[in-house]
């Protein structure tokens, strides 16, 4: 965009937008430190406050999506005309209705991340300043949800219609409000509360990446067809959106996946603890070596295992339950492994699903109680894996004494940490409700009712 | 409703129709859609494809006679309005419910041998019916999204608007009630009700009145409808409120009405088997547990700050129920009905009792690698003097003694007694 007439495109893009950009800049600059500056001292200047700051905050990426579909609708308005019956450079039209205002869009969000730090650092009851990792954090936040806006508008205009581009971005917007609003409540509890898990921003890139590659394939293609502009920025955009969504790489991102080695895990009293010492792996075969340990006798013990091995839980007589799989199995083996004599017995199997793989993951401990369950005794053990159907747990009973293994409760709404408590006959597994009762010699399970919620 | 314009919908639709049963199919068949065997709250998020192919059927039925000039046609036919919409909505409704019921026959043919056992007549029908809520759902909200713009896409864009109005509002609903500090109540889910009943209604109006009319018209009759919506809806549910939750405190009293549980509340059972402390909302409350009955007995105090919802509680052999606070940790005897506070001047890590429940090692985060633990005598209600520098867990060696890693990797042991912890040997 060096010539005489990408300058003149500059110039129009300028002359067409620069109120909005303006008012993009001025309004989190005015309406954050006016919010910030305000006494709550009643709850009429909390709620005066509180618009304030959504204004603020839903006007530079609404502003933005304005300014997308505008640019997307040059394709179907009379202002197309001079750049496709003149003699200017495609890619230089691309650069100027595209690329600039996306750049701006992206340049005019990290304004508006200032700004929104500014209002974090005058509020009251801060305790803690923003760290700069949480700032850059911050800023690329708002950099990336106004870009996304801008992307959203210029797509839905393009390959819609004029209304769905101002609606589309207008209602993306209402993000930034909830992003900065959220980040305020947590920064005042002590943590950032921005997204760093992979997931958080794998969401994130779903939906600003998306609409950004149907928008580039739109605008890459003006002397296409019409029809195949449409299904092709529209095949781009659900293209990305299955990219970013997919378990795979979510999967690559958190290293989750099985062999990757376990943490140590100890027993609820502490006293035992097992971990992992070595991984092998090749043509010749795969194993991990692991130890076995008693801190209060200072006895300790190794064994191999095959490659996949994750521990599931101790019993009296310095015994620990351990599942393990080969590479090429497609059964879970749970093994019983005893201190005193160095001996493994295998007391079950489970069918191995691929997408749980081994869901135990490898931070996960038996303190939080989230794997698995051995009772004291070593007679029953109780243990989560992933369903293949639904997002709940399937709850199985494991014989640890005569051996077997059965589901009690498929799919079980679990959240979070479980406990559980044993009686001779029954366990109650709790943690989130609804608790449900295990019949341990019947292998069934029952849910508890919430007296409160049954008279409602 | 003629035949005839059924063959129409169904000519227009066939496609979507497809995909949806497709979608609702393929999920169960590869394993990661709706347990017909379990609980069915429990869905898996490619549950959400035949939902929103659902909304999609539903937002191409007026949609689409814009989009495709076939509404000037058909309307200058000898047809009224209640068939044109009775056979959309016949087509819609049988197609969604049909795709449920071959979802629930997918998964008696492709579940695996485990879950066999686990299929009933009424978990399959329960699952069915949770699908098929969901969907018909879905379908009734693209429908009414449908009427307002004669093109598929802005169809789809206005149940989008739709949609992402009723979070917003809720959202909005909640922080300004928190700001107010108005107690929280279902008013986020009459609100998001409003905005689809009255489009609902708005899209009947318009098929009836407005079909041909502006978008202008019908904008306004979508936003009167609306209106008038939340007009109705709102105050009907502040009213029930304030008929309801004093009949709720009356019926329970020392029970918060908030302390319903929910999926993001916890329930942690003593030892026994017969209390629990359950964590629902912004408050804990002792309850009893008899059989397969749960049910709140009293609430708890909840001093200083407070880790908000989801907090689990730990309980020592012997029955004494503790959980962790940001400044501090509370102590409750259920048999005895009382509870105390001791204020603790950091952290929680992990809380680990002692083999007899009398003592409580409680590790709390005191720089970024290491942890200070401190020892709680739990009878005393109050934390001992000195702490353990680890590396790694304690553990307790006896009911008395805690061994634990020092930072050299050295083995080392303290005496706990009623005055404080003390430095001890123990013998390999």
């Amino acid at each position: 965009m060096g010539t005489s007439g990408s300058g003149r495109l500059v110039w129009k893009l300028w002359r067409e937008t620069r109120g909005a950009l303006l008012v993009l800049a001025a309004v989190p600059m005015a309406g954050l430190t006016a919010a910030a500056l305000l006494p709550r001292s009643s709850p009429a200047a909390q709620f005066v406050a509180f618009i304030l700051e959504y204004v603020s905050a839903y006007m530079a990426p609404a502003i933005a999506g304005v300014i997308g579909a505008t640019r997307g609708q040059q394709d179907w308005d009379d202002t197309h005309y001079g750049p496709s019956h003149l003699p200017v450079n495609a890619g230089d039209v691309v650069a100027a209705s595209f690329a600039l205002p996306l750049v701006a869009a992206a340049a005019l969000g990290l304004w508006a991340g200032f700004w929104s730090l500014v209002w974090a650092s005058l509020m009251p009851h801060t305790i803690d300043p923003l760290h700069n990792s949480d700032a850059v954090r911050l800023c690329l936040l708002w950099a990336v949800l106004t870009s996304g806006c801008f992307a959203l508008g210029y797509a839905a205009s393009a390959v819609s219609n004029a209304r769905a581009g101002i609606i589309a971005p207008a209602v993306a917007a209402n993000i930034g409000p909830v992003v900065l609003l959220d980040a305020a409540r947590s920064i005042a509890a002590g943590s950032d509360g921005l997204p760093d898990s992979p997931a958080a921003w794998a969401f994130v890139a779903a939906i600003v990446l998306a609409p950004m590659a149907a928008s580039i394939v739109w605008a890459a293609s003006r002397r296409k067809l019409m029809i195949w502009r449409r299904w092709a920025a529209l095949g781009a955009g659900a293209l990305v959106l299955a990219a970013c969504a997919s378990p795979a790489l979510l999967v690559a991102w958190t290293k989750a996946s099985p062999g990757a080695g376990f943490a140590a895990v100890d027993s609820e009293d502490g006293s035992l603890v097992v971990s992992m010492t070595g991984q092998f792996g090749g043509r010749a075969g795969s194993g991990t070596y692991c130890q076995f340990q008693d801190r209060r006798s200072g006895a300790t013990a190794r064994a191999l295992f095959p490659l996949f091995v994750q521990p599931l839980g101790f019993a009296s007589g310095q015994r620990a339950v351990v599942a393990t799989r080969k590479p090429s199995e497609s059964r879970m083996a749970i093994r019983v492994w005893s201190l005193r004599d160095n001996s493994i017995r295998e007391v079950a199997a489970i069918p191995y699903n691929p997408r749980a793989a081994f869901s135990l993951g490898t931070d996960l401990t038996y303190r939080g109680g989230f794997v698995a369950w051995v009772r004291p005794d070593g007679r029953w053990m109780l243990m989560r894996t992933r369903p293949s159907n639904g997002s709940g747990v399937d709850l199985w009973l494991v014989d640890l004494q005569h051996g077997g293994a059965k589901i009690v409760y498929p799919n079980y709404t679990a959240f979070g940490d479980n406990t559980i408590i044993w009686t001779k006959d029954r366990a109650i597994v709790s943690g989130s409700p609804p608790p449900i009762v295990v019949d341990l010699a019947a292998g069934t399970a029952r849910c508890t009712r919430y007296r409160w919620e049954a008279k409602r | 409703m003629s035949r005839r314009l059924l063959w129409k919908e169904w000519r227009e639709r066939r496609i979507v129709v497809a995909a949806l049963a497709a979608a609702a199919i393929a999920p169960v068949v590869f394993g990661s859609g709706l347990s017909f065997s379990g609980d069915i709250g429990a869905f898996s998020p490619w549950l959400l494809l035949p939902v929103a192919l659902a909304i999609r059927l539903g937002t191409g039925m007026y949609a689409s006679d814009g989009d495709q000039d076939s509404g000037d046609f058909l309307f200058s036919r000898p047809v009224g309005w209640k068939a044109v919409a009775a056979a959309k909505v016949a087509l819609g409704i049988a197609v969604v419910l049909a795709a449920c019921v071959l979802a629930a026959l997918a998964y008696i043919l492709f579940a695996a041998p485990q879950y066999r056992p686990h299929i009933t007549d009424e978990r399959l029908a329960a699952g069915a019916a949770f699908l098929a809520f969901g969907a018909v759902a879905a379908f009734a909200g693209g429908y009414a999204s449908s009427a307002l713009t004669p093109g598929k896409g802005g169809s789809i864009m206005v149940f989008a608007g739709l949609w992402a109005l009723t979070v917003v509002s809720a959202f909005a609903n909640l922080t300004v009630r928190r700001q107010l500090r108005h107690p929280d109540s279902d008013y986020q889910i009459i609100s998001a009700a409003a905005w689809y009943v009255g489009a609902f209604v708005a899209a009947i109006l318009v098929t009836r009145f407005g079909l041909t009319a502006g978008f202008r018209y019908r904008l306004r009759v979508y936003a009167l409808c609306i209106a008038a919506a939340f007009a109705v809806l709102i105050p009907a549910e502040i009213a029930y409120n304030a008929w309801h939750t004093p009949r709720q405190t009356a019926r329970m009293p020392g029970v918060d009405p908030d302390s319903r549980l929910t999926q993001e509340d916890y329930l942690s059972i003593s030892p026994d088997g017969r209390y629990g402390i359950s964590s629902a909302g912004s408050s804990m409350h002792l309850v009893q547990i008899a059989g397969l009955e749960v049910k709140p007995l009293k609430r708890l105090p909840r001093p200083g700050q407070f880790y908000g919802t989801g907090q689990r509680a730990f309980w020592t052999p012997d029955g004494i129920a503790y959980w962790a606070h940001e400044d501090g940790l509370m102590v409750a005897d259920p048999a005895r009905r009382k509870a105390a506070f001791i204020p603790m001047n950091l952290w929680a890590g992990d809380l680990l009792p002692s083999p007899d429940g009398r003592y409580l090692i409680y590790a709390a985060w005191a720089v970024s690698t290491d942890q200070a633990h401190t020892v709680v005598d739990l009878r005393a209600a109050k934390a001992l003097e000195g702490t353990v520098r680890a590396s790694g867990n304690p553990w307790w060696q006896t009911a008395d003694t805690v061994g634990y890693t020092d930072m050299q990797k050295r083995r080392r042991f303290v005496k706990v007694t009623a005055g404080g912890i003390q430095p001890v040997t123990v013998p390999d």
